[in-house]
């Protein structure tokens, strides 16, 4: 395949330009949804219909409004912003950074380890695989979901939103208002699937077993599955009342969790603090790079991972040279110093939301999990923000806090920071010509 | 005095070379004065008498330590293996060896629980199993007071003073064991930088002593907390710590004595040494005092703000609660006539802004826990490198530190350090949790116990008291202090090759 970096791209010069027509782009979709929901005449106050706007796009299941007094044509609506919202994250990633020319600063996947992860040759080609990928995905939940049981309109919405790890539900118990094992079972088996990368789709759909053997990423992310399912079936075995039922729960909030999806079937309010926590932390981990999910991503976690074996051994063997390997390709260094960018920008936003949280009202437990959950665009969270519980039960100050994290989330922080950083750097030129 | 540490060191025909066995026992010998000035304390106090048991303690460990002496030699290098083996397993056994008076006194019930205070002791941390407070020894309380004063300089640093002939093994020894990155030599011979280490340790806590005399304290009560807020531990021999005496001088002593203590040592002997303006040189020093006022100040606001006191009340608890947590102190200031002190009950803001500073801790070289402010300082550096890089990819940006250029492979270090630190918090908030403790309880007491801390919040603040934990939780807790102590390599080095070593072995058995 060839070097993406030699495809041609309108701009590939100026990372800022094309960061700013990102962020300009998010932007601008979320005023267009706050009008649609303004003049849809259900929500009367601007800052809910930002929020619900944001939400969407940002493909987070935290919501501020009963959707089941909204009519039909508005729940479509809502689900296509969450929809919208996973393809806008997957074309950023797998075909904007990419593209970006000599300029792959801040490439999320498609770069040096991922060569098999890029998916075609031309930036083109790369899009039409992208938007086929999703349409198809999105087609198969519908289908399933359909064929489980739901009823049409609902399998079309739940679709949108289970293919974009969005997470907006039509009913106000989410997924628990089926009450239907072979619906959940679908559901949490789509959710696992949404937070695949598409390059592995691909390869899953072309049936490349050795590809997708050899991706360490892949089997983190399975194994990450099926040890928290064990776990929070183990500590929630008595509360549920154990058998099966517990199983399917178990594997549906951990599949909801690590997604970043956010589907809700149980309060987990009521559970022991260890699987709560255990959820927390996969919604932190997120899913798969170049999927439509969220969160800190499994590929980042891999290569702290090595980072850290690597700085055990320096100390015995100062002098070695170590390299940090990701499915059997060496990292290149700039990628591992993105990737500690990442990590303290990342800790800094969450740290930062947990502060604008409890400030502006929420206890410390509700802080501490809104401010990760909004971040990794999950949705769900601890104290009251648990089980069925949605974001009205924050202030709207605070909700504000969570508008930012869901879009900083959303966008993987760097792009905005720097457009807020060349913002105030163009203001401080204009002072000093004047 | 000298003849006779060479009588100790002189080589004999039966020693068998053991790098790791001679430093540890070195360490336990210098432990014995501290358990002979508990013993001392308690046979001149009247309410108890626990001398014996005391004295048991300090005959155990001289024998010990004495054994190991004599019985091992120390080669002329060391390995970096065996450098963090050594440090790794002197504060393993001083662990152990400490738990032995606090055993034998049987005030601490069960030999677990007299591990976790001894644990909590030696790595200046501060959580304590201890309950009540009031009613025990002054013997065994002195003794906890003095183990935390041994652990805030560092035992093996302790060691080096007398062990010239170590040479270069000396210094990786002190990094190995002294909290932060850099190991600045005060003197050309690395003996001599340890003995000028431990001289102005000494005299900083006599200062911090006469300053609390001058406040009104007893001269009991003063020397036990100079000893624990020089080594920013957070002891006290009372249930309400510093809280006991409701009094704005003695808080205000000592806030400067744990600002004192969570300072650079390298600097302190600057300014010892005629050039008391090293301290403003030093971005470090400025962004610690900076970070810790500020939160103070903001903390102080927002709990005024929210009327859990007045304006004054509120400041004063605001600078202790964030001096305390942001030296990794750990002392309390509150009591039932200030219960503004209790900052596991601040607004939930407050509270908010305090985690960033329990991670923090204080300065590179100081005695205090947690990951340093000249970490923050370098990744926030490193941030802002990453940033400009994305906007201008060719850019040659370089991270400095006043006028010192930092290398690259540095960089990556102290990123792994903060990524090895976030690691073990998590994994410990999820055992920690999993053992029964709810969200806020375990991450804090995770960070706590990482960053010697000691009081956390939650159900682990600082009214509280760490038998709330279970019996392992206790157990995962003492080894994050230890990890943390040790700025975690020596520790997981030590598993790792200890982990090698049996698998090294099995494979041998296998092929036989």
């Amino acid at each position: 395949m060839s070097d993406p970096s030699r495809v041609r791209f309108p701009w590939h010069r100026s990372a800022v330009r094309v960061l700013t027509t990102v962020v300009a782009t998010a932007a601008s979709l979320v005023v267009v949804s706050t009008v649609v929901y303004l003049a849809s005449g259900e929500m009367s106050r601007v800052d809910d219909a930002i929020f619900e706007s944001v939400a969407g796009f940002t493909t987070t299941s935290l919501t501020v409004v009963d959707p089941e007094a909204l009519p039909a044509w508005l729940l479509t609506w809502r689900a296509l912003t969450q929809w919208l919202g996973g393809l806008g994250a997957l074309l950023l990633a797998l075909v904007v950074v990419p593209a970006f020319g000599g300029q792959r600063r801040l490439s999320e996947v498609a770069e040096g380890r991922g060569r098999r992860a890029v998916l075609a040759r031309t930036w083109s080609h790369n899009t039409q695989r992208v938007v086929l990928t999703y349409l198809g995905f999105t087609v198969l939940v519908f289908a399933s979901y359909y064929a489980a049981g739901m009823g049409a309109f609902d399998a079309a919405t739940f679709g949108l939103t289970t293919a974009s790890t969005g997470g907006f539900a039509n009913y106000r118990d989410s997924f628990a208002h089926f009450d239907s094992a072979a619906i959940e079972w679908v559901g949490a088996g789509a959710m696992a699937l949404a937070g695949v990368s598409v390059a592995a789709l691909v390869w899953m759909v072309r049936g490349k077993v050795q590809a997708l053997w050899r991706s360490t990423e892949l089997k983190l992310y399975a194994s990450l599955i099926v040890g928290s399912t064990v776990l929070v079936a183990a500590w929630t075995w008595t509360d549920t009342g154990g058998g099966a039922d517990t199983i399917r729960e178990s594997f549906f909030v951990v599949t909801s969790s690590i997604s970043t999806t956010g589907f809700r079937v149980a309060d987990w309010g009521h559970w022991a603090s260890a699987p709560q926590i255990l959820l927390l932390l996969l919604i932190g981990v997120g899913s798969m790079a170049g999927s439509a999910g969220g969160g800190f991503r499994v590929l980042r976690v891999i290569e702290i991972l090595g980072i850290v074996r690597r700085e055990l051994v320096l100390q015995l063997h100062p002098r070695a040279v170590v390299p940090v390997k990701v499915s059997g390709e060496v990292a290149s260094e700039a990628s591992l110093t993105r990737v500690h960018n990442f990590q303290i920008l990342w800790v800094l936003a969450a740290a930062s939301g947990v502060f604008g949280i409890a400030s502006l009202g929420g206890d410390l437990p509700t802080a501490v999990s809104g401010s990760i959950s909004a971040l990794a665009t999950g949705g769900p969270g601890l104290g009251d923000l648990s089980g069925f519980a949605d974001a009205t039960v924050l202030a709207a100050p605070a909700r504000g806090v969570l508008v930012a994290l869901m879009f900083l989330g959303r966008l993987s922080i760097y792009p905005v920071v720097v457009v807020i950083g060349w913002g105030i750097g163009e203001i401080q030129r204009m002072r000093l010509r004047r | 005095m000298k003849w006779a540490v060479s009588l100790l060191l002189v080589d004999r025909p039966w020693n068998v070379t053991s790098r790791v066995g001679f430093v540890v026992g070195l360490g336990l010998l210098f432990m014995v004065p501290g358990m002979l000035l508990a013993t001392l304390v308690e046979w001149g106090s009247s309410t108890s008498d626990n001398e014996v048991a005391l004295g048991m303690g300090a005959l155990v460990t001289l024998a010990g330590g004495g054994l190991l002496v004599i019985f091992t030699r120390l080669d002329q290098d060391m390995p970096p293996a065996s450098v963090f083996a050594a440090v790794a397993w002197t504060w393993i056994g001083l662990s152990l060896f400490a738990a032995l008076p606090l055993w034998f006194s049987g005030e601490l019930g069960s030999f677990d629980t007299a591990l976790f205070e001894a644990v909590s002791g030696v790595t200046a941390t501060g959580s304590t199993v201890l309950s009540p407070i009031e009613g025990t020894g002054r013997g065994v309380l002195m003794w906890r007071q003095i183990m935390q004063w041994y652990g805030g300089m560092g035992m093996v640093v302790l060691a080096v003073t007398i062990l010239p002939f170590l040479g270069v093994g000396g210094l990786s020894l002190i990094t190995a064991e002294a909290p932060g990155p850099t190991s600045d030599r005060l003197a050309p011979r690395v003996s001599s930088t340890a003995r000028r280490l431990w001289a102005l340790y000494g005299g900083i806590t006599l200062a911090i002593a006469a300053a609390l005399m001058i406040a009104g304290l007893s001269l009991y009560d003063a020397v036990a907390h100079a000893f624990t807020s020089a080594g920013t531990g957070g002891f006290s021999p009372y249930d309400d710590s510093i809280g006991h005496f409701d009094s704005i001088a003695v808080e205000a002593v000592m806030i400067v004595g744990m600002l004192v203590g969570g300072v650079s040592f390298t600097l302190h002997w600057r300014a010892v040494s005629g050039n008391p303006r090293a301290y403003g040189r030093s971005s470090e020093f400025r962004t610690y005092l900076l970070l810790i006022f500020a939160v103070a100040l903001f903390a102080s606001l927002l709990n005024w703000l929210n009327d859990l006191s007045d304006l004054t009340n509120s400041l004063r608890n605001g600078i202790f609660g964030a001096v305390t947590l942001g030296t990794s102190g750990g002392f309390g200031n509150a009591s039932s006539g200030n219960p503004g002190g209790d900052f596991a009950a601040w607004t939930p803001g407050a509270q908010a802004l305090l985690l960033p500073l329990m991670v923090m801790g204080g300065m590179t070289g100081s005695t205090a826990g947690g990951l340093k402010v000249l970490r923050a300082q370098v990744m926030a550096k490193y941030m802002r490198v990453g940033l400009l890089r994305v906007k201008h990819p060719r850019v040659v940006a370089r991270v400095k530190l006043g006028q010192m250029v930092v290398a690259e492979p540095i960089l990556q270090r102290v990123a792994g350090l903060v990524a090895l630190y976030a690691l073990s918090a998590l994994v410990a908030t999820l055992v920690l949790a999993a053992l029964g403790q709810d969200l806020i309880t375990s991450s804090s007491a995770a960070i706590s116990a990482l960053s010697n801390m000691g009081p956390a919040l939650g159900e682990a603040g600082p009214t509280s008291n760490y038998l709330v934990f279970t019996r392992p939780a206790r157990a995962v807790l003492m080894s994050m202090m230890l990890i943390g102590r040790l700025e975690f390599f020596a520790i997981f080095l030590v598993a790792v090759s200890a982990y090698e070593r049996t698998r090294r072995l099995t494979r041998v058995n296998l092929r036989r």
